[in-house]
């Protein structure tokens, strides 16, 4: 897929109107981008080269921005990512040492998304598949289901979020004994005096 | 005889009771209606049932579903009964609540820092709506700094990607070859194909049996 097919720009019908409706490839965050960008370039995801993909990546926060889109933060954070891995590549490495390589977290991080992108196809086929099989309880014309739900969904564990949210109300409502206590400026000032003698110094 | 005329009377019970059933049935209660018996042939009484609707040509079986048994109605028929579906059907998944589930469903129990760390992006909003569909709950707390909540997913994700438990959701290994270059696509099309081999002989009977009484 070439850029030009990822953004296709439509104007809008309305004539007055300068919005444009923007159809784009949606990628999820920015592993998902980095995905994209490493299948496009036909890149060995263990041995990627960070300063073509850091060029790319650049290159398209700049195109969301020139759209007006909304750059997610963590968008930015993973070009600060890239920067970072790129420079310490360009950093003379000692010889003897076993350094890691700097690419190594995130190219682990790329390969644990991917795995679960590809979980997310495999639930996405079945929901797919599913939604051609009616149930009786895809015809009911009163959905009880809120109220069904309420009954079947809570778990121990809501049960006593709520008990506990009960006890703490209660006990909050109930229980303080307040006294009163006789303090005179004589006292006090012994008091304070006496910590004065027995140290170096005292913080207020 | 007798036994054969009781059998019987339980098979039409059965219908009876999952015809009622708005929600996958659970053995524990067929079994508490149809008495005692069943706790060691409700497999083959399902199995009974689904063959002699079967060989009467009905429009709806039998399946086991998000852990109880349920009525369905044959794909093949799906057009013909649309229009008295609910009127708001639920919206498709997005990718983000897909990937979140994936990562909910095979992490479990799970914190949302643990989500948002696999996929390099906040999640809250996403989180929120798949716990509005029951699709994901709290199910406990960590015992880690802060002590996040955990989720995992529910019966009603069960049922909405008609899984009957998780373990029939693929092994997260076998999901990656190393070096693929078959692409997203191919490989859930390969996952699919690998399910449909390892389908029941039943089940292919069924869409034989659907084939032949479809409307066309």
């Amino acid at each position: 897929m070439t850029r030009e097919e990822l953004f296709a720009i439509d104007p809008m019908s309305g004539e007055e109107s300068v919005s444009y409706s923007v159809h784009l490839e949606k990628f999820e965050g920015p592993l998902d981008l980095l995905l994209y960008l490493i299948r496009q370039n036909e890149i060995d995801i263990y041995d990627i080269p960070i300063a073509k993909i850091t060029s790319q990546y650049l290159e398209y926060i700049d195109l969301m921005r020139m759209l007006d889109l909304d750059v997610a933060g963590e968008f930015i954070m993973m070009a600060a990512t890239l920067i970072r891995v790129k420079a310490k590549l360009l950093l003379p490495r000692q010889k003897d040492d076993y350094e890691e390589d700097p690419r190594e977290e995130l190219i682990l991080a790329l390969l644990e998304y991917k795995k679960f992108k590809e979980a997310s196809g495999i639930l996405h086929a079945r929901e797919t598949k599913e939604r051609d099989i009616l149930k009786r309880s895809d015809f009911s014309i009163i959905d009880t289901s809120p109220a069904d739900a309420f009954v079947l969904e809570a778990t121990v564990f809501d049960l006593l979020t709520a008990f506990k949210k009960v006890m703490e109300d209660y006990s909050r409502e109930a229980q303080h004994h307040v006294k009163r206590e006789d303090v005179n400026v004589e006292e006090q000032m012994e008091h304070i005096l006496n910590m004065l003698r027995n140290a170096d110094g005292i913080e207020f | 005889m007798a036994e054969i005329m009781q059998q019987d009377e339980r098979l039409i019970l059965l219908e009876a009771l999952l015809f009622a059933a708005e929600h996958p049935m659970p053995p524990k209660r067929i079994i508490q209606f149809l008495g005692k018996s069943a706790k060691t042939d409700l497999p083959e009484l399902v199995q009974k049932l689904n063959d002699s609707l079967a060989e009467s040509g009905r429009s709806f079986r039998i399946r086991e579903i998000a852990g109880g048994y349920q009525l369905y109605l044959m794909p093949t028929y799906t057009r013909a009964v649309e229009g008295f579906l609910k009127k708001q059907r639920e919206r498709r998944l997005s990718q983000a609540a897909l990937e979140t589930l994936a990562v909910i469903a095979y992490k479990q129990p799970v914190s949302r820092a643990d989500i948002e760390h696999v996929r390099g992006v906040n999640s809250d909003g996403v989180l929120a709506s798949l716990l509005e569909r029951k699709l994901a709950a709290i199910v406990g707390r960590s015992q880690k700094v802060g002590r996040p909540l955990l989720y995992g997913t529910t019966n009603r994700f069960l049922e909405y990607f008609g899984l009957n438990t998780l373990d029939e959701l693929p092994k997260l290994d076998e999901l990656v070859l190393p070096e693929d270059d078959t692409g997203f696509e191919n490989q859930v099309e390969m996952q699919l194909e690998s399910e449909n081999e390892t389908e029941t002989p039943e089940h292919s009977e069924i869409h034989a049996q659907s084939d032949k009484n479809s409307f066309e």
